[in-house]
């Protein structure tokens, strides 16, 4: 599977059970980067989608164990260590920005992955997101 | 000196309604607090252990009723007759945002000021003019009532993480969410001990930002005397003056009665802490009321 998530300078993804924060122009990228590859998601994550009218969006509270290989997940507040893995490839996007958090990225990206591919661009509400890609 | 080393301090804020709106069912470690008759009484802030800010009230923020409204407001307490700042509150929404670049501050000598600067600090400087509404959300610039003397470690790892929440959420939502930062002093300290802060976004009834913590006032390796301002590195507190002259130095915990001798396990632990009493010998300490540490 490939799971696509967002994280703060510190690699924080969650507070208070609150995703940091949210951008238009990052969920556009998702939606034309993923195309019409299935993305799953869970209840919480499929409302910041609810304006793009997605077909390709499937809501699963157990998504992680359900993707199969070349499929997307979107993940904001759930643990990646124990399905690092079935993690094919990881998309990070960053805000370049210091939040609040109590739920942090928990892979180690140093150890195995390698990052692929680098972007940046801007947000509707953000200055400068990097969006980067790593695989084993 | 002294009242920096004294015990767990009470605070009591006014509040008129106490939130349950966004609260969660998951659990999550957080401080309790005591509620009673719309008081709202934070006993213990427990010692700063890592982290920048601590959880309070489980996150739930205590706003009026009547203020969950959608039109911005912002309001500065007074300064009080130590030239210390009160509660600063807002309701943020875009129209309060910054339309330009933030002027100089340097004017501003808020209670407790020191020029003071250290290597092991980031920026050197121990001390910034911290905003408590910061300038992302409303736009205040040098207004001396939205000015505290709070460290670097405050400002940047406590502070700024919950502004640039809000403020990146009201940009991207057009929404509005109640801000309040209230300053904690502890007796006629000049510097605050800390501050409390809570957010609120309105029109999603929280789902956005629902918070409610407090930072610690504190910089990692600097010892601050909150009555002046003052400031040591800290391993050349006066406990370095005391070994020098072959004076014993007993650490006394203000809150347990306890005091641990140099040889004892929470000795070193007891340096940094906020209730730190020291004494030159044990028979003061017991003097004091004070009981040996069992191990």
């Amino acid at each position: 599977m490939i799971v696509i998530i967002c994280i703060d300078d510190n690699g924080g993804m969650l507070f208070n059970y609150r995703r940091q924060s949210k951008d238009r122009v990052l969920l556009k990228d998702i939606m034309n980067y993923s195309k019409e590859k299935t993305v799953y998601m869970n209840e919480y994550s499929y409302e910041l989608f609810s304006g793009f009218n997605p077909k390709n969006l499937i809501v699963d509270d157990k998504l992680l164990d359900t993707a199969r290989i070349g499929e997307y997940c979107f993940i904001e507040d759930m643990s990646l260590l124990p399905y690092e893995q079935q993690i094919e490839k990881l998309i990070i996007y960053k805000w370049n920005r210091r939040y609040p958090a109590d739920l942090h990225l928990d892979i180690s990206l140093k150890d195995r992955w390698k990052m692929i591919d680098i972007e940046e661009f801007k947000g509707s509400s953000h200055e400068k997101i990097t969006k980067e890609i790593y695989i084993r | 000196m002294k009242k920096l080393m004294r015990s767990l301090f009470t605070i009591v804020i006014l509040c008129c309604l106490v939130f349950e709106g966004c609260s969660f069912d998951k659990e999550q470690s957080d401080h309790s607090v005591e509620k009673t008759d719309g008081l709202i009484r934070i006993d213990n802030i427990p010692e700063y252990s890592g982290n920048a800010y601590i959880v309070i009230e489980n996150n739930n923020p205590s706003f009026n009723k009547d203020d969950l409204t959608t039109i911005s407001f912002e309001t500065y307490s007074e300064l009080d007759k130590f030239g210390r700042c009160g509660v600063a509150y807002a309701n943020a929404g875009r129209d309060l945002m910054p339309t330009e670049k933030r002027g100089g501050i340097g004017q501003v000598k808020p209670s407790g000021w020191q020029t003071v600067k250290y290597d092991n600090v980031d920026g050197n400087y121990l001390y910034n003019r911290c905003h408590l509404i910061g300038y992302q959300l409303t736009a205040e610039n040098a207004n001396k009532k939205n000015l505290i003397t709070g460290t670097r470690y405050l400002n940047i790892e406590g502070m700024l993480p919950f502004e640039n929440m809000l403020a990146d959420y009201v940009k991207e939502t057009e929404n509005h969410v109640l801000y309040r930062v209230t300053p904690i002093f502890e007796g006629d300290n000049l510097v605050a001990s800390g501050v409390q802060m809570e957010g609120y976004s309105i029109e999603d009834k929280g789902a956005g930002i629902c918070f409610n913590v407090y930072a610690y006032n504190i910089q990692p390796e600097i010892k601050i005397d909150y009555a002046t301002g003052k400031s040591y590195p800290f391993d050349t507190m006066p406990r370095v003056n005391a070994a020098a002259k072959g004076l014993v130095e007993i650490r006394g915990n203000s809150n347990s009665m306890i005091y641990h001798g140099p040889k004892q396990s929470a000795y070193e632990e007891m340096a940094d802490s906020k209730h730190l009493v020291i004494f030159h010998s044990e028979q003061e300490a017991i003097d004091a009321g004070y009981r040996k540490a069992k191990r």
